[in-house]
C-alpha cells in the first residue's frame, strides 16, 4: 500500500501549535492559581485541591469555546487558517484538562467515603424536578465521556475505519458536549458562587460561539443559494452557464452549486478551467478555497491535494475525488452538475481568447 | 441500579482493554493494510480508541480475513 | 491517508508564481506565509491576554472559603465526658474551665457515634486533630486503636461535665443551608453550597452530624445541630436538601454551648 501511519506526522507548524497549546494552558492554570492564592489568604486561603479543581475546569471551558470558534473564524478570516490546522490537538488537551478536572473531583469529593466513588458519582441523591437540585456532575461526566470519545477517535486512522460519516458525526458530538459543559456550570457552580461575573462570562461566551456559528452558517447558505440554474439537459445531466470565468484568480477556485448537491470547485490553472466536487477525500474540507499548488489543488484545512485533470492525488497517496465536466460552447463555459465516478480523467476546458 | 450500570461499562472497558491489545498488535494491519508495520507511537495512540469502540472494530476485525 | 507528509507532484520551486505574496496560501508542511504568520501571531497574542485575563478575574471573583482550620499536621488530645444524643460530642473544659461541645468525627467522611457509643455517658481522653470555625469545634477522632482511652475521674469533677438540660429558646424558621459540617467547619475549603453537594451526601450519609448555617447581613454565621423529634438523627431527612438554600421550621435550642434545631420534618422548602 502508500504511506503507512504514524502517531503523528509532525511539522514545524504542528510542533509550534503544540507549544503553544501547552504553554497556554500553563499560563491559565499559573494566573488562575496566583490570583487565587492572593485574592483569599491566611485563614480564608481556598483548599489547593479546590483551587485547582476550579483552575482545570474553568482551563477546559475556555479551551472548548475556543475550539469552537476557530472554525468559523477561519472561514471569515483565512489567515487565521493556522489556528485551524492542527484544532485536533488543541481538542485532545482541552479533553486532558477535563479529565484531570474529573479526576480530582472524583477523588476528592467523592472519595474517602462508604460509597465507591463511581457510584457516589452516579447515586447522588439529586432531584431532577428541581434546578437547585439538578446533579450537575453528571452532566460534566456525560460531557467528559464525549470528549474521550472524540478524542480516542482523533487519528486519521479512525476517520479512515469508522467511515468519514461516523467519523464526522461523532465529533460533531461536540455540540453536545458544549450544552452539557454549560448545564454543568449553570447548575453546578454558579450556584454556588455569589459574583455575577461568571453568569456574565458565561452568558458573553455562549453568545459569542453561538453568533459565530450563527454567522458562518449565513455565509454558507448566502453561497448554497447563488443562481446557477441549468441551461440544458442531456443523458449526461444538467449543464450550467458559468458565466464570465475571467474575474476567478490564476489558481483558485469559484463556488458552484446546483441545488442541494454536494458544492463543486471550478479552477483556473493557468489559461484552463476544471472542476471537482468541492469536499476533500479527508476531513470534507472545502477544495473550492484551496489553492492550485505544484499543480495539484490542495486543501485549504490539512492541505491533501488532488491533481486538476482527474481527481486523483499524486502517488504514493490513492484518494480521489469526483470530477465534472467542463465544455465550451458559442463562446460560454458550461459545467456538468452529474459528478464522474471519483478519479476519472476529464479534458480541461480552454478559457476564450476573449475571456483569458 | 448504579452497581449494575457500574458493572456492564467496567466489563465493557475490560473486555475492550484487552481487546485493544490484540487489536493493535495484530488486528489493526489486517482492518486496514496502511497500519502494516507501523510504529508503537502509532499503536499507542489508537488505543484507547480501539478499547472504546472494541465491538466495531472486532466486526472489522473479523470480516477482513482473506 | 495520512497524505501531508512533504510537497507531492511536480515541484515548483518556493518563489513560483502562485505563491506570490498578494496570495498567500497556508498548506501545514510548507513554510508558512508571512501574511499568515503575522496573524497567526497576533491571534495568539490576544488569545493569551485573554487567557491571562479570564484566568485572573475568574480566580479573584471566587466566594469567600470561610475562615475554618483544620490542624491536620498537629495531634490534639482532649478529655471529657462522651454524649451520644444522637451524635457523638464530646463535652470537655477549655483553659479557663468554661465547658466546651466539641463533635466528633471519623477521618474520612465518616461519623464517629458507632465507635464512641460505648463510651455514652463516660469520660475519657481522645486523641485526633482539631477543625475549628467561629469559635465552633471538631475533633476528628485519630483511627489507632489507642486513640481513646477510658478515664477514671471522681465524680465531682465528671459531673461538671455531664449533659446539662436543654434550654428552649422556641419555635423558629430559618433561612440558610443543610451541612456537612467536618467540610465546612474546615475539611475543604470552601465546604457548602452545590458544588459541595454529593462529599456533603457522602459525609452525612456516613455519620458526621448535619448542621445547619444561617447567614445574616453582616456575614456573621449561625451554627445548629440538626436532630429530629424523639433527639433521633435528622441524616436520612436532611441528605436530599444539603447544599442547596432553604427554609426551615423547628424548635431551637440550647443544650450548653451547642445550638440545637429540632426540625419539623413537613417543612423543609427550597428557596
Amino acid at each position: 500500500m502508500s504511506v503507512g501511519y504514524k502517531a503523528v506526522q509532525w511539522t514545524h507548524s504542528k510542533k509550534v501549535y503544540d507549544v503553544v497549546i501547552v504553554a497556554g494552558v500553563l499560563l491559565y492554570l499559573a494566573t488562575f492559581i496566583i490570583v487565587g492564592k492572593i485574592a483569599w489568604r491566611g485563614d480564608r486561603a481556598i483548599s489547593d485541591e479546590i483551587l485547582l479543581i476550579r483552575a482545570l475546569g474553568t482551563c477546559a471551558i475556555v479551551m472548548l469555546h475556543i475550539v469552537l470558534a476557530i472554525g468559523p473564524l477561519a472561514r471569515f478570516f483565512p489567515r487565521l487558517s493556522p489556528l485551524l490546522y492542527n484544532r485536533r490537538h488543541l481538542g485532545v488537551a482541552t479533553f486532558l484538562v477535563a479529565a484531570a478536572h474529573g479526576t480530582i473531583v472524583l477523588g476528592y469529593y467523592h472519595g474517602f467515603g462508604r460509597l465507591n466513588p463511581f457510584v457516589s458519582l452516579l447515586t447522588h441523591d439529586a432531584d431532577f424536578g428541581v434546578a437547585s437540585s439538578l446533579p450537575f456532575q453528571l452532566f460534566g461526566a456525560m460531557a467528559l465521556v464525549i470528549l474521550f470519545i472524540m478524542a480516542a477517535t482523533s487519528h486519521d486512522f479512525w476517520l479512515r475505519n469508522l467511515s468519514a460519516r461516523t467519523w464526522k458525526s461523532i465529533h460533531m458530538m461536540v455540540y453536545a458536549c458544549y450544552v452539557l459543559v454549560i448545564a454543568h456550570v449553570m447548575f453546578g457552580a454558579l450556584q454556588a458562587e455569589r459574583s455575577s461575573l461568571y453568569p456574565a462570562l458565561l452568558a458573553a461566551g455562549v453568545i459569542g460561539v453561538t453568533a459565530l456559528h450563527v454567522a458562518a452558517g449565513l455565509r454558507e447558505r448566502r453561497i448554497d443559494k447563488q443562481p446557477w440554474a441549468a441551461i440544458d439537459q442531456d443523458k449526461k445531466g444538467a449543464w450550467i452557464d458559468l458565466g464570465d470565468c475571467r474575474d476567478i484568480p490564476n489558481s483558485r477556485a469559484r463556488t458552484v452549486c446546483v441545488d442541494g448537491r454536494p458544492r463543486i470547485a471550478v479552477f483556473r490553472n493557468g489559461d484552463d478551467l476544471c472542476a471537482v466536487q468541492s469536499v476533500c477525500a479527508h476531513q470534507g474540507g472545502p477544495l473550492a478555497e484551496g489553492k492550485i499548488i505544484d499543480g495539484c489543488i490542495t486543501c485549504p484545512w490539512h492541505g491533501w491535494q488532488y491533481r486538476p485533470e482527474d481527481g486523483r492525488s499524486p502517488p504514493p497517496f490513492e484518494e480521489r475525488i469526483s470530477t465534472h465536466r467542463i465544455r465550451s460552447r458559442d463562446g460560454r463555459l458550461e459545467l456538468n452538475a452529474l459528478p464522474e465516478p471519483p478519479g476519472t480523467a476529464v479534458p480541461p476546458a480552454r478559457l476564450p481568447e476573449e475571456m483569458t | 441500579m448504579a452497581e449494575w450500570i457500574l458493572t456492564i461499562v467496567a466489563a465493557y472497558l475490560l473486555v475492550g482493554g484487552l481487546f485493544a491489545i490484540a487489536f493493535v498488535s495484530a488486528g489493526v494491519s489486517r482492518v486496514d493494510h496502511a497500519a502494516k508495520g507501523a510504529p508503537l507511537g502509532f499503536r499507542l495512540l489508537i488505543l484507547p480508541g480501539a478499547a472504546a469502540m472494541w465491538p466495531l472494530m472486532l466486526l472489522r476485525w473479523i470480516r477482513s480475513d482473506g | 491517508m495520512s497524505q501531508p507528509e512533504e510537497p507531492t507532484g511536480p515541484v515548483n520551486n518556493a518563489a513560483g508564481a502562485d505563491r506570490t505574496v498578494g496570495d498567500e496560501f497556508f498548506v501545514g508542511y510548507l513554510p508558512t506565509p508571512a501574511g499568515h504568520r503575522r496573524a497567526a501571531v497576533i491571534a495568539v497574542v490576544i488569545i493569551g491576554v485573554l487567557l491571562a485575563g479570564v484566568a485572573g478575574v475568574v480566580a479573584w471573583a471566587q466566594r469567600d472559603p470561610g475562615t475554618g482550620t483544620w490542624q491536620s499536621d498537629r495531634t490534639s488530645s482532649l478529655e471529657g465526658v462522651v454524649v451520644i444524643a444522637p451524635y457523638a460530642l464530646l463535652r470537655t473544659a477549655d483553659e479557663s474551665g468554661v465547658v466546651v461541645t466539641v463533635i466528633l468525627v471519623s477521618e474520612g467522611k465518616f461519623g464517629a457515634t458507632d465507635r464512641l457509643r460505648d463510651h455514652d455517658g463516660k469520660t475519657v481522653r481522645i486523641r485526633g486533630t482539631m477543625l475549628e470555625r467561629d469559635g465552633r469545634r471538631m475533633l476528628e477522632v485519630s483511627s489507632n486503636a489507642d486513640a481513646v482511652t477510658p478515664l477514671d475521674w471522681p465524680v465531682a469533677r465528671r459531673a461538671g461535665l455531664l449533659p446539662e438540660s436543654p434550654r428552649p429558646l422556641g419555635r423558629a424558621t430559618l433561612r440558610g443551608e443543610f451541612i456537612d459540617p467536618k467540610c465546612y467547619i474546615g475539611a475543604m475549603k470552601p465546604g457548602g453550597g452545590k458544588t459541595h453537594k454529593a462529599c456533603a451526601q457522602l459525609c452525612v450519609g456516613g455519620g458526621i452530624p448535619p448542621m445547619f448555617v444561617t447567614r445574616s447581613q453582616d456575614g456573621s454565621e449561625d451554627y445548629f445541630l440538626v436532630i429530629e423529634e424523639g433527639d433521633r438523627s435528622a441524616a436520612v431527612t436532611v441528605i436530599p436538601y444539603l447544599g442547596d438554600p432553604v427554609e426551615v421550621g423547628g424548635e431551637v435550642e440550647m443544650r450548653g454551648d451547642l445550638r440545637v434545631l429540632r426540625i419539623d420534618t413537613t417543612t423543609i422548602l427550597r428557596i
